[in-house]
């Protein structure tokens, strides 16, 4: 279990790294940070030379006209920040903090996003969500999907937003502007708690373990169509390495709000500590697709990509090293929203760019050819999972006496994770382990079992001995490997681009309230020299323009 | 990528203020970053070049009865919904048919068709602003006028830099309200009000024109929040023309502007005080004719872009000698 050992070391440091660099950011811009709340309604009121935050009633901010006087005709505007006013309105994973500027009369001038962490697939429309509102006024009802376009597949995101901006806004002006609100429509429901997003996930959760003690398979197909209708198709809400990426940045929301979000990551991390890596095997709405298309390629009969096993444990380490990269990338950026690369994210939220739907065919189809492509190799999810389910209190073990080395186990495990030691006994190598109960259900003897076992008594997995036998079509899944992992690499370089391209943009794009301002695309060269020739075929010269500056 | 953002250049010609990236256009379709610069694609390139009447603009109090050398080349910087120039104003450098006709040529052709104006129109001056300038530079050192129709969509400065030269606009005001230019027009409405200031703070002959559309701005409260816009910013003796709407390019689906719609709206405008209020494309119209404000005589009366009788002297009406503003 060596390998395991520095792999979860490098694991804790990361995570380690991650809370002192929130502690040490949050202490070295403290002073900056008051700075900034000071002058917080320049953010919606960039030519305000002024700014008083008021506390009573509630917080909220006035921008004034200029820096000596403080009369009502000097006031530009107010704002207030929706956390502030509205503080239980919550998104998906986390608070969205967005401040509002409102002109004199009552009208929404300009809104900023100031904090947010979204899953990021949701956030490029996040943007052109919140424009909606502007010109909005208090008397207006505001109704998400009438007077406001909600995101696809985001709805809790949409709601949050819509609810806190046009809750803000309503107290703001019964009290501030003193105007009476028109009744319209739109009744401020009280977000009832949603019990399905307790009990559906916990029932998943026990069918999963009860066909684990009970060794029923059905039991664990029932978790899989289960989860893949309700996690995947209603709620497209899963474990991904973005909700893990925000734990680990201290980004966490509140129960009332978002129960499916603790029903889910925090409370699967925990079975996994106690059982094992149950989510992966059982639970996993992408891992039942790949799974139920690899099966029924099996009833077809087609032809497995079969590899060696020495390939094999050097394409396992692949996951690890994706997951490393990935959390010190959010690290380093202090945001979850560049980690947008995951497949069952992509696909269940239907949400990616031409590349990223390539990825999610050709993953799916590779799943066709061999079990579960995705998770054995590349899933940065499940390799924390495995990390932690290497601690788990629960593990299975084969008895000595009465195993009869028949090694039926190990050609059963569709997941690869049984080796064996000298002696010729079964271990189970837990970072690669799914718990589908394969193996206990196939063995004769039942020598397999489920037993309490302790971390210091966990034996070394022996290594594969180096066979090179060599597979011929070890090459193709190389190669399909390497694809995979470029075509990650792509988005995972898209995002971040996007990400650094954005941070710097927003000043510009967000104070411009005057006039709509198209965004600039860069284009490539074989189009440069396209429209140049296009250009030239109409006998356009082009001439010297006036009235431009350099960017 | 990091080199084409490099060459990321902005234009500051009109309001829309476009980040441009290396080949990209503006808004306009005619200024493109070609290299990280910018370069304008329809310089001495025009795709239409007429003699019309300077009625036609319309211009009802810039010497009436004159003819105006016409240019106009592809793109604008607005895309109204009912443009009635789409064909060309909607449109690339690339996509339309267009004449070799550096400055130099248009004054020569101005001069011999014997033309007293340059008018720069059809599509939108302001994105031809660099041919639109020289040629009026040029067009001034021969005793020519030069006339824009303009949407009035432009920067300050560079306005003010065509100002000089310009003599006569027409300004499309085509609504006082954001909402009308946001969802019509694909723009906004503070930069023309400021801009309309502009030229007439910069001395130039200004006449408003105002298109109809029912449903999106033939309510009584629009027009007379523009009345009221125009009397107290720029004064009652500037003309307003209110012009016949007619379903065009994407908003076919709307009925022409009914003519007591626009009887309705001269008579708003003339409670609010303006002096001449015209009524465009409708031939055979009394508010076709300017009348005299103080003793109510026919002054100029028009028939289509026709002038059948003019009873000005000196640009002074014959009968009561009450001065009327313009240029006679």
């Amino acid at each position: 279990m060596k390998r395991y050992n520095i792999l979860t070391s490098i694991l804790y440091i990361i995570i380690l790294i991650a809370i002192y660099h929130n502690i040490v950011l949050y202490n070295n811009h403290k002073d900056s940070l008051e700075e900034y709340k000071q002058n917080i309604c320049k953010e919606v009121f960039p030519t305000a030379a002024n700014c008083e935050k008021k506390n009573t009633p509630f917080p909220y901010y006035i921008a004034y006209k200029s820096s000596k006087t403080k009369t009502l005709s000097d006031i530009k505007g107010y704002a207030f920040i929706t956390t502030e006013l509205a503080p239980k309105i919550k998104g998906f994973s986390g608070p969205i903090k967005i401040i509002v500027g409102i002109s004199p009369s009552g009208k929404i001038q300009n809104l900023k996003i100031l904090e947010q962490s979204e899953t990021p697939s949701y956030v490029g429309n996040l943007d052109k969500f919140i424009v909606q509102f502007k010109g909005k006024k208090a008397t207006e009802p505001l109704r998400l999907g009438i007077d406001i376009d909600g995101i696809t597949h985001a709805t809790v995101t949409s709601k949050a937003i819509t609810s806190s901006i046009r809750k803000g806004l309503k107290k703001f002006y019964k009290t501030i502007i003193k105007d009476k609100i028109l009744k319209t429509g739109a009744k401020e429901k009280n977000e009832s708690f949603k019990w399905n997003e307790i009990i559906i996930p916990l029932l998943i959760f026990t069918l999963a373990i009860l066909s684990l003690s009970t060794k029923k398979q059905w039991l664990r197909w029932a978790a899989m169509s289960l989860s893949l209708i309700y996690l995947g198709i209603l709620k497209a809400a899963m474990l991904s390495i973005v909700h893990i990426a925000n734990i680990i940045l201290l980004r966490i929301p509140s129960f009332t709000y978002s129960p499916i979000w603790y029903m889910l990551i925090p409370l699967s991390l925990i079975i996994i500590l106690i059982i094992g890596n149950i989510y992966c095997g059982s639970v996993c709405p992408f891992g039942v697709i790949q799974e139920i298309i690899y099966r029924s390629a099996r009833k077809i009969k087609i032809k497995t990509l079969k590899i060696s096993t020495h390939t094999e444990e050097k394409a396992q380490y692949v996951k690890y090293i994706i997951l490393f990269i990935a959390l010190i990338s959010a690290i380093i950026a202090n945001t979850s929203d560049i980690l947008n690369f995951e497949v069952f994210v992509l696909f269940f939220t239907s949400n990616a760019t031409f590349i990223g739907w390539i990825l999610v065919v050709s993953t799916l189809l590779i799943s066709a050819f061999h079990f579960r492509f995705w998770c054995k190799y590349i899933c940065p999810t499940g390799a924390f999972n495995s990390l932690i389910a290497r601690l788990s209190f629960i593990k299975i073990r084969a008895s000595k006496d009465i195993c009869k080395n028949c090694m039926l186990c190990k050609r059963v495990c569709a997941f690869d994770a049984i080796n064996y030691n000298d002696n010729n006994i079964p271990i189970i190598d837990y970072g690669e382990c799914n718990l589908c109960a394969e193996c206990l259900r196939k063995c004769q003897v039942g020598a397999l079992k489920l037993k309490i076992s302790h971390i210091t008594k966990s034996k070394t997995i022996p290594l594969t001995k180096k066979s090179h036998i060599k597979n011929p079509q070890d090459r193709i899944f190389v190669l399909i490997l390497i694809i995979i992992i470029l075509m990650i690499l792509w988005l995972w370089i898209k995002n971040i681009s996007s990400f650094i391209l954005t941070q710097k943009s927003t000043e510009d794009y967000y104070t411009y309230t005057e006039n709509p301002q198209p965004i600039s695309k860069s284009i490539s060269n074989d189009k440069i020299k396209k429209i140049k020739q296009r250009i030239k075929k109409a006998g356009i010269k082009p001439q010297p323009a006036k009235y431009w500056k350099k960017l | 990528m990091v080199k084409s953002m490099n060459r990321l250049l902005q234009c500051q010609l009109c309001p829309k203020m476009c980040k441009l990236a290396e080949g990209e256009r503006g808004d306009c379709r005619v200024r493109i970053n070609l290299n990280g610069e910018l370069k304008t694609l329809v310089y001495g390139d025009p795709c239409a070049a007429h003699v019309d009447p300077i009625e036609k603009k319309p211009l009802y109090h810039f010497k009436p009865a004159s003819m105006a050398f016409s240019i106009a080349t592809a793109g604008c910087n607005l895309h109204c919904k009912y443009c009635q120039n789409w064909q060309i104003s909607q449109r690339e450098p690339e996509e339309t048919y267009n004449y070799n006709m550096p400055p130099k040529t248009v004054v020569v052709k101005t001069i011999s068709s014997r033309c007293i104006s340059i008018a720069y129109t059809y599509s939108e001056p302001i994105v031809f602003y660099e041919y639109t300038l020289d040629t009026s530079i040029l067009a001034h050192k021969y005793g020519i006028y030069n006339v824009v129709v303009t949407a009035g969509y432009i920067n300050r400065e560079p306005l003010i830099e065509l100002c000089k030269y310009i003599d006569a606009a027409n300004v499309d005001l085509k609504g006082i309200t954001e909402k009308f230019y946001n969802n019509m027009c694909d723009a906004t409405l503070k930069p023309v009000l400021e801009g309309i200031k502009t030229m007439i703070n910069q001395g130039v002959w200004v006449e408003l024109t105002n298109l109809i559309i029912p449903t999106w701005n033939d309510s009584e409260k629009d027009i007379r929040l523009l009345c009221k816009w125009i009397t107290d910013n720029i004064g009652v003796d500037v003309p307003l023309h209110f012009s016949r709407f007619w379903p065009m390019h994407k908003l076919k689906n709307l009925p022409p502007t009914p003519i007591e719609t626009l009887n309705n709206a001269v008579k708003i405008a003339k409670k609010e005080g303006i002096h001449y209020v015209y009524v465009g494309n409708v031939p055979g119209h009394p508010a076709n004719n300017t009348y005299c404000p103080n003793d109510g005589k026919l002054l100029i009366e028009r028939r289509g872009y026709a002038i059948l009788q003019n009873n000005l002297k000196d640009g002074k009406c014959k009968f009561c000698g009450t001065k009327i503003p313009g240029i006679w």
